[in-house]
């Protein structure tokens, strides 16, 4: 349908606001390099604030870069009005005009390009199939519910076959359910119209299951870009691992190294792990690792994939390295972390006792069981405490994958677990 | 760092779109020459003389006597007239807003007051007043025997103008009580306080601010007032009337300006704490709307002396009002009671009403849509774009709200009699009915600005980001959305702008010249030759217009309106 399909690329883009308290300038969007092929969908992921919802606002041309140049097509267009750029954008409260009913909302692009009346027809009632609202042009805005007045604002965005497709979180007013179903549609119809489609959001399962690429950003930076099934298995960094899916955190030292993999010392199990050619031996490292079933829906992290095949270990990030001493937690002076380089002493992790007592206190647990294992996830244990878990952490498994679409959605019921722990 | 690129970017794209560079110009250019400069022009004519810049013509003022004490008059009146009026306007406000109303007869009494002020010319009650309980006055003399009543001087200022502006409070203070959440008031009555304690712990601390909103508003209507002074004053001068007559009386031009000067800082400072400090504040404690329906008071014991008070005062604006048409058909008020046409028939054949109704008409007429239509467009600007001279475009729409009347009439005789700068350079405008509609313009401006901006701040900024995204420019954007969203608004200042402008007196009356006779020119006049009669016919005639175009734009509203609709969707 669109005639034709744009790339987008950022060249050092940057954006600097004032904080209002302060007065201070701050970089909202900093040295931002993107490129988005034709015809893909790209989702900008990221905390609020981070900068997302400014870098489509610039591509949109609402907001004017500080630094750099966007260019649509190869196509300088920093100095072009948004009604002269070839966007066209959903916004994350719709939008639409209210005096106007939904065919002349969706007409109203086509009218400032004049077009005849029978093409503006034709056009439109063709786009109000796809979106599904057929029969519906006469209906006032309000007469719509959020998710037929999202479909208004999607079909009057495609209309008028744009370039590229802005989406502003356009799903964050609709409920759950209808935001699950909307997102397979949203999908649907970028696949059939074949157009480029930028999509901010702050939602990671939506961003999973929508887009073929993912740019996650942080604090108006961009941390790391890949495919969903990228980003899920092997995050950049602690930011990227704890914002993706749940994730739980395992700390330890790197005891011996080969190459890539290695083994490390977590609470006192040695445990293969892998990724960690950057790291020297002794350096104090994080492991994800699944969480429980006890928080059904939510994804099970793959990271940790058993003892066969060796942990995703990650995380040098030797400031954060904390050593107990009097009963007192402290951060490492540089010149600990130095000896700890040196492949010394092991950390020793803040323990939770409280916690140790009662799970021993509950029978224990028992290696070997996923179900077990993952009872003491995120939510059952403090962070500290699950570096007791290693042996299980070992034998866990995550067999599912997630489909290229995104990772897997966890709506199935949590299987019963083999016994019945008071930390599910 | 530079912020550089986007400042640049964004003034390239504004660049893009002619129209709006055109508008924007065309604005600064407007309120540059029109409200900035004979405001400058004001302070060079006080401030320089032949021998320079010195403070000669101010120390020249304040040696006058009755300059001094139209000083300290206007002060004391305005204080007066403020503390009574936000109290009147709080306890109306609270009773609309609180007490349970059970007869239809109240409900239509505070409807009249609220909309009285708005339709009638600023000094009907002046006339009144004088008729009432003036030496021939009905109550006075009549009722109460009392033969030689003075109600020329404070008093009379003072009874009229607090009747005047205490409506305005009243608007005020209703929107501000109607936001309090009411859960606020029933979690101290659920801790135990009585109804008077709840009052003036909660309710009381909560619209303070409001409420010296409230005083300070009337306060600045008081000092600014010309007409009430000008009638019922008698000696009693105050600043706007000193002024008047230091240029009509003894045309001492550079006296008056710097009069006019003095007037225009005292209200001038009033608006800024006004503006910055109470109205900002009013509102920051109040904010959203009230989560559910108040438990209005039922207990007779309270509604009882509350509904009697505000009765009495409503009745006697409404009486007050009643007295103009009567007044103009008695044959000698006062003396002879006979009903008669005459002053309405001598009126249209011996005093040209025709021709003053026909002036007035067609001015105001002419200035209505063009200040509709600009304070919408400056509210756009103002609420949806941002721009450079953004600030500038404001602030100084918003601070003609400052000037006085008499103050902006001072400053257009010095400003344009002579030309620009005294050159010559559009002399021809003064004189002209150009230069009255434009007076009207200047004078409604403020008010239609505000209105505009409070509607066009309850639309999603992200509706006109919609459209230009469609790829519509900026006047295409204001065109077919922003208008049509604030089609109420703007169809209420057109009707405003109409009848502020048919009601103007102060800058006018300095400014009119032989050949256009306004109306309230002609009340003015023939209020202080005591022609009550012919005063009242005028008058009359002129609530019957303001009324009308009231009615009408009611009807129109019911019939093309539909912002109404909207504001339900953005709740």
């Amino acid at each position: 349908m669109a005639k034709d399909k744009k790339s987008v690329r950022l060249d050092h883009i940057s954006k600097i606001y004032q904080d209002p308290k302060t007065g201070k300038d701050f970089y909202a969007v900093k040295d931002v390099n993107l490129t988005i092929e034709p015809g893909s969908f790209v989702t900008l992921l990221g905390p609020s604030g981070c900068g997302k919802t400014t870098i489509l606002r610039m591509i949109a041309g609402f907001e004017s870069p500080d630094e750099g140049e966007i260019y649509l097509d190869e196509q300088p267009i920093n100095a072009l009005t948004p009604n002269q750029r070839d966007t066209a954008m959903v916004f994350q409260s719709y939008a639409l005009l209210p005096h106007y009913n939904i065919f002349d909302n969706v007409a109203y692009g086509l009218k400032l390009r004049k077009m005849d009346k029978e093409t503006i027809r034709r056009k439109v009632v063709d786009i109000l199939g796809l979106v599904g609202l057929e029969g519906m042009e006469d209906r006032m805005t309000n007469q719509l519910s959020g998710g037929q007045q999202q479909r208004v604002a999607l079909a009057r965005a495609l209309v008028i076959e744009p370039g590229v497709l802005l989406f502003d979180e356009p799903l964050s007013n609709l409920d759950a359910k209808l935001r699950v179903s909307m997102r397979t549609e949203i999908r649907r119809i970028q696949q059939e119209a074949g157009i480029t489609a930028i999509y901010v959001t702050h939602d990671q399962s939506e961003a999973m299951a929508i887009s073929d690429q993912i740019i996650i950003m942080k604090k108006g930076l961009v941390d790391q870009i890949g495919d969903p099934h990228g980003v899920y298995y092997h995050p950049v960094d602690e930011f990227v691992a704890d914002f993706i899916g749940e994730t739980n955190f395992l700390r330890g030292t790197l005891e011996s190294k080969d190459g890539d993999a290695g083994v490390a010392r977590i609470e006192g199990c040695d445990v293969g792990v892998e990724g960690v050619s950057h790291l020297s031996v002794g350096a104090c490292m994080h492991r994800g690792a699944p969480p429980g079933v006890g928080d059904p829906g939510r994804q099970r992290r793959p990271a940790v994939q058993g003892g066969a095949q060796p942990v995703h270990g990650q995380l040098p990030e030797l400031p954060r390295a904390r050593r107990r001493d009097h009963g007192q937690d402290h951060r490492l002076q540089p010149q600990e972390q130095e000896n700890l380089r040196g492949g010394g002493e092991r950390l020793r992790a803040v323990r939770d006792r409280r916690r140790a007592r009662d799970l021993r206190a509950a029978g224990g647990l028992r290696a070997n069981c996923r179900e077990c294992m993952n009872s003491v996830g995120k939510r059952g244990l403090s962070r500290t405490f699950r570096t007791r878990v290693h042996e299980s952490l070992v034998h866990s498994r995550t067999k599912r994958v997630p489909s290229r679409r995104g990772a897997p959605d966890c709506s199935e019921a949590p299987r019963r677990c083999c016994r019945d722990s008071s930390y599910t | 760092m530079a912020r550089n690129q986007s400042t640049a970017l964004d003034r390239k794209k504004l660049m893009a779109d002619p129209v709006m560079v055109t508008t924007i110009v065309v604005l600064i250019a407007f309120l540059t020459l029109f409200i900035l400069y004979p405001l400058a022009i004001l302070l060079v004519d006080s401030f320089v003389t032949k021998d320079g810049v010195t403070l000669s013509v101010f120390e020249r003022i304040m040696s006058m006597q009755s300059f001094t004490t139209a000083i300290t008059n206007t002060l004391s009146v305005g204080f007066f007239v403020g503390i009574v009026s936000a109290l009147v306007g709080l306890l109306f406000a609270y009773v609309e807003v609180y007490v349970r109303l059970k007869t239809k007869f109240m409900g239509g009494l505070f409807k009249v007051v609220s909309i009285l002020p708005v339709v009638s010319p600023p000094f009907v009650l002046s006339l009144s007043m004088i008729m009432l309980f003036g030496k021939a006055g009905i109550i006075t003399r009549y009722l109460l025997g009392i033969y030689d009543n003075n109600v020329y001087g404070f008093w009379g200022i003072f009874v009229v103008q607090s009747l005047t502006f205490f409506p305005v409070c009243y608007m005020m203070l209703k929107g501000l009580l109607k936001n309090i959440d009411p859960s606020l008031e029933e979690a101290a009555r659920d801790m135990g306080a009585s109804r008077w304690k709840v009052f003036t712990s909660v309710t009381l601390p909560l619209i303070l601010p409001g409420l010296g909103n409230a005083f300070l508003v009337s306060f600045i209507e008081s000092i600014a007032d010309f007409a009430n002074p000008m009638i019922i004053g008698g000696s009693y001068d105050t600043l706007a009337t000193s002024i008047y007559l230091q240029i009509t009386g003894a045309y001492d031009k550079e006296g008056a300006a710097a009069m006019a000067v003095v007037l225009l800082c005292i209200t001038l400072v009033m608006f800024i704490v006004q503006k910055y400090v109470l109205e900002a504040r009013s509102t920051a404690t109040l904010t959203g709307k009230a989560s559910r329906a108040r438990m209005l008071i039922a207990d007779r014991s309270v509604t009882l002396p509350l509904s009697i008070i505000c009765s009495v005062i409503a009745l006697f604006v409404v009486l007050m009002y009643i007295c103009v048409p009567f007044g103009a058909l008695f044959n000698t008020w006062g003396y002879d009671f006979h009903l008669t046409g005459k002053w309405f028939v001598q009126m249209f054949t011996k005093y040209s009403g025709l021709q003053a109704f026909r002036d007035s008409f067609v001015l105001s007429l002419i200035a209505a849509p063009i200040t509709a239509l600009l304070s919408m467009i400056i509210s756009y600007l103002v609420v949806k774009r941002s721009f450079r001279s953004k600030g500038f475009i404001e602030a100084v729409s918003m601070l003609a709200m400052a000037v006085p009347g008499t103050v902006l009439g001072v400053g257009y005789i010095r400003g344009f009699s002579g030309g620009l700068f005294h050159t010559g350079v559009m002399q021809g405008l003064y004189g002209t009915g150009v230069i009255l509609v434009i007076v009207f313009i200047v004078r409604s401006l403020p008010t239609g600005t505000r209105s505009g901006i409070s509607a066009l701040r309850q639309i999603d900024k992200s509706i006109e980001e919609s459209a230009y995204d469609m790829g519509a420019d900026s006047f295409t954007v204001f065109k077919t959305v922003t208008l049509p969203l604030i089609k109420d608004s703007f169809l209420s200042g057109l009707v405003t702008a109409f009848v502020r402008s048919i009601t103007a007196i102060s800058a006018i009356i300095l400014l009119v010249t032989p050949q256009f006779l306004l109306i309230t020119v002609q009340i003015n006049e023939f209020a202080s030759k005591g022609a009550f009669g012919l005063a009242c016919a005028f008058a009359t005639v002129l609530i019957v217009i303001t009324y009308g175009a009231v009615l009408l734009m009611n009807l129109a509203m019911k019939r093309f309106g539909t912002s109404r609709k909207f504001q339900e969707e953005e709740e």
